[in-house]
């Protein structure tokens, strides 16, 4: 087992960066997520951690050691392809034991180590067949197999799951929690499905264009993105942004107006003073929106808006509202009334629920004098996000809203 | 299976629409559909029948003749396979020929496998791969008349290029096309020039229909450069190369153009100094139009289609053991 520090780590395609300056540490032991939309280097920074790709510059270190030029067989590392990338002349128990083969572990002592290995996931019966006469669960988990069988002391998985049917990739990203929880591999996942990262993972690394958004635990992730990005990204439905400029300032008080489109403000307590006309991502979870004609609030963020779409949701009815020609969508509970179509109300939320992220960086603010909102850590934060059950709460989480 | 009214329908019938059938399918139009495979394959099997299987019987039916281009052909029954099998001559050819397809066959595999991975690997990320495809394939599209003229040339044992090279190092130079021992390697030599790129084609075919990945996998999974090719590339490139080795046994063993050129006419006449370069083809072209023995020349011709038959069919039986078939899933 090993931990893998990536540092700085940059690989350019001519002018391109498909991955940008990657720094991050993956502990011994974890299963670390990698989670972005299609493109944004994920497979790259696998490869490059595989020894299959070189990074341009930075350094890679597996297990304390620089592994920057090692040969992908010096790594120890195991991997899953997306494809899977059985060899598909050779059996079942060929294809497993062929790591083994290469490194000259006598044939018995092989036989014995697949054998073990196709216990525990629950391949045995298969162990003649060819690639080609299997199912894709099947072939997921021979790939599995193969990688696992020489108890190497990193797993690369490329999106294993995401050949497989909803039903399949449920069960089996299930499966895949608990063989890591029984053998404690550090274990590097790539995933573009958030509900995938979020529900198997230690911690998540959310990437975007090559760069790292925000690595944290699921729980965290989900509840504080960080960036724009990250907060446009994570949760389902993920939060509303609405782009305000301040619109005054004073030493106790600031007023926000949206820079587009008429009648949204923000308004709330500043400890600091604000130059007029600076401008924020305004973000607020449809889960914290209160949908009624009449905002009862003199503080925080009222919104008009037009209904338009209501769509029943696992736990509630997701309000999907049109303000200035942008979709603003809020989660009714359970009783709460229904905008009809067309119907003009308002949307708003208290100043506590709202999260501010700088227009230029695209950074959270949190020193520049809006005071934001920073929750107290989620309680189960990391140590068993992955358990059955809802556990994320304000259920972002929809099982079917992707 | 349950049978419906639309399948027991007489294939016959084609006045109505068969509902069993997918509409627009070719098969709704059985009066079109059933001669339009025989319309289509005709000019082939046309020119085909012309060019081959007519000459091809006339051949076989002349190899038990005394044949006589004007006139007074007899039957000779195996008269003509007696004769061939009392000639030394005839088993010296096919001893050369031996030699030449022994040779010939595994170089160009050998050699057309190590420029396809040498173009593979060496234009992966460049747009100058065509090119070097272009330039591998090249030789092969020459005609092989005027290219060995050429060659001829650079084995020229007084001013050939060949000899200058290895006078310029200090190496022994051979007689090359005047040397009995060195005429036929001679005419390899060109061969292989001229072939081995057809070849590689069909590897870099091949090649490229080994997934990527596979062999990526192989790599983590600590294989070697060589035990990678060893167990993975080489099972997965087995039908290219299976035939790459039938092509290249039939296409050497039949090997005329250029041992004419060479070694042919001016060289010496029957093929090179001492018949050393007569191998089968060119016995059979001297036997027929310089000796005027068509029959003989016949029945030299069905021994060797015999001999191809029976070697391709063996070639097919062996590729059972290491022949693999199953394709890639993606
Ligand atoms: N050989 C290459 N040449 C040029 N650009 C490349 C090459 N390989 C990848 N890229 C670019 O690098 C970026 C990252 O690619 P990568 O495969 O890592 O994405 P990804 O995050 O794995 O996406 P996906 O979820 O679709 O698999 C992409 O924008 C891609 O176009
Ligand atoms: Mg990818």
């Amino acid at each position: 087992m090993a931990s893998v520090e990536l540092a700085e780590v940059v690989r350019r395609y001519g002018a391109f960066r498909a991955v940008d300056e990657v720094s991050v540490e993956i502990r011994d032991g974890e299963l670390f997520t990698i989670l972005g939309p299609s493109g944004c280097g994920k497979s790259t920074l696998l490869r490059i951690v595989a020894g299959l790709d070189r990074a341009d510059s930075g350094d890679i270190r597996i297990g304390g050691k620089l592994a920057n030029s090692a040969e992908p067989a010096a790594r120890d590392v195991g991997m899953v392809f997306q494809n899977y990338a059985l060899y598909p002349h050779l059996t079942v128990r060929e294809n497993v034991a062929f790591g083994l083969r290469v490194r000259k572990v006598p044939r018995r002592e092989a036989d014995r180590q697949v054998d073990e290995i196709a216990a525990i996931l629950e391949i045995a019966d298969l162990l003649d067949r060819k690639p080609r006469q299997l199912s894709g669960g099947q072939r997921q988990r021979v790939a599995l197999g193969r990688a696992l069988v020489r108890r190497p002391s990193v797993l690369l998985m490329d999106e294993p799951l995401s050949n497989l049917d909803t039903l399949l990739r449920e069960k089996m990203r299930v499966e895949i929690r608990r063989l890591h929880n029984r053998l404690g591999l550090t274990t590097i996942y790539v995933t573009h499905d958030q509900q995938e990262a979020l529900a198997m993972s230690d911690r998540v690394m959310i990437m975007n264009r090559g760069r790292v958004e925000q690595v944290g635990p699921p729980l965290e992730v989900l509840h504080e993105p960080s960036t724009e990005f990250a907060a446009r990204f994570v949760g389902s439905p993920p939060m509303n942004l609405i782009r305000m400029q301040v619109h005054e300032a004073s030493e106790t008080q600031v007023t926000l107006q949206a820079v587009d489109g008429d009648g949204a403000w923000v308004q709330g307590p500043a400890s600091g003073a604000l130059a007029c006309g600076q401008q924020f991502w305004v973000g607020v979870r449809p889960a914290d929106l209160d949908v009624s004609p009449t905002a009862g609030t003199r503080s925080g963020l009222v919104v008009p808006v037009v209904m338009d779409v209501a769509e029943l949701a696992r736990d509630g009815v997701l309000l999907h509202c049109s303000y200035a020609g942008r979709n603003v969508v809020a989660t009714a509970g359970a009783g709460d009334p229904i905008p009809a179509l067309g119907e003009r109300t308002l949307v708003s939320a208290p100043w506590g629920s709202l999260t501010f992220y700088g227009c230029d960086d695209g950074r959270r603010v949190r020193a520049t004098g809006v005071s934001v909102r920073w929750p107290e850590p989620a309680t189960a934060a990391a140590s068993t996000s992955w358990a059955p059950g809802d556990p994320y709460g304000d259920g972002g989480l929809g099982g079917d809203a992707r | 299976m349950t049978l419906v009214r639309g399948d027991v329908a007489p294939a016959t019938d084609v006045t109505t629409p068969d509902p069993g059938r997918a509409p627009g399918s070719h098969r709704s139009r059985p009066g079109f559909g059933r001669f339009a495979g025989y319309l289509l394959v005709m000019p082939a099997l046309g020119i085909l029948t012309l060019f081959f299987y007519v000459p091809a019987a006339f051949l076989f039916v002349m190899s038990f003749y005394h044949w006589n281009l004007f006139g007074g052909s007899a039957f000779a029954g195996l008269a003509n396979f007696d004769v061939l099998f009392h000639q030394p001559l005839y088993f010296k050819s096919l001893l050369e020929t031996a030699y030449f397809v022994g040779v010939m066959v595994p170089v160009d595999a050998l050699m057309g496998l190590a420029l396809a991975m040498l173009l593979r690997e060496g234009f992966r990320r460049s747009r100058a791969g065509g090119l070097g495809r272009a330039l591998v394939f090249l030789p092969h599209v020459t005609p092989v008349v005027a290219t060995s003229v050429i060659w001829a040339w650079v084995f020229n044992p007084r001013y050939g290029l060949a000899n200058y090279l290895l006078h310029l190092v200090g190496a022994p130079q051979p007689g090359w096309l005047d040397s009995a021992t060195w005429a036929l390697p001679s005419v390899m030599i060109y061969s292989i020039w001229h072939s081995v790129g057809y070849y590689a084609v069909f590897f870099l075919a091949g090649l490229a229909m080994v997934p990527d990945t596979v062999v990526e996998a192989a790599r983590v999974d600590g294989a070697s450069s060589w035990q990678t090719f060893r167990r993975v590339v080489a099972p997965l490139l087995s039908p290219t190369t299976f035939m790459v080795l039938i092509l290249g046994t039939v296409n050497s063993m039949q090997t005329f153009s250029q041992v004419y050129t060479l070694t042919g006419g001016p060289h010496g006449g029957a093929g090179g100094p001492a018949f050393s370069t007569s191998t089968d083809a060119l016995l059979i072209y001297n036997t027929a139009f310089i000796y005027q023995h068509l029959s003989l020349a016949a029945a030299m011709s069905l021994v060797l289609f015999v001999i191809l038959i029976t070697i391709t069919a063996i070639q097919k039986r062996l590729s059972r053991r290491w022949v693999f078939y199953g394709g890639t899933e993606r």
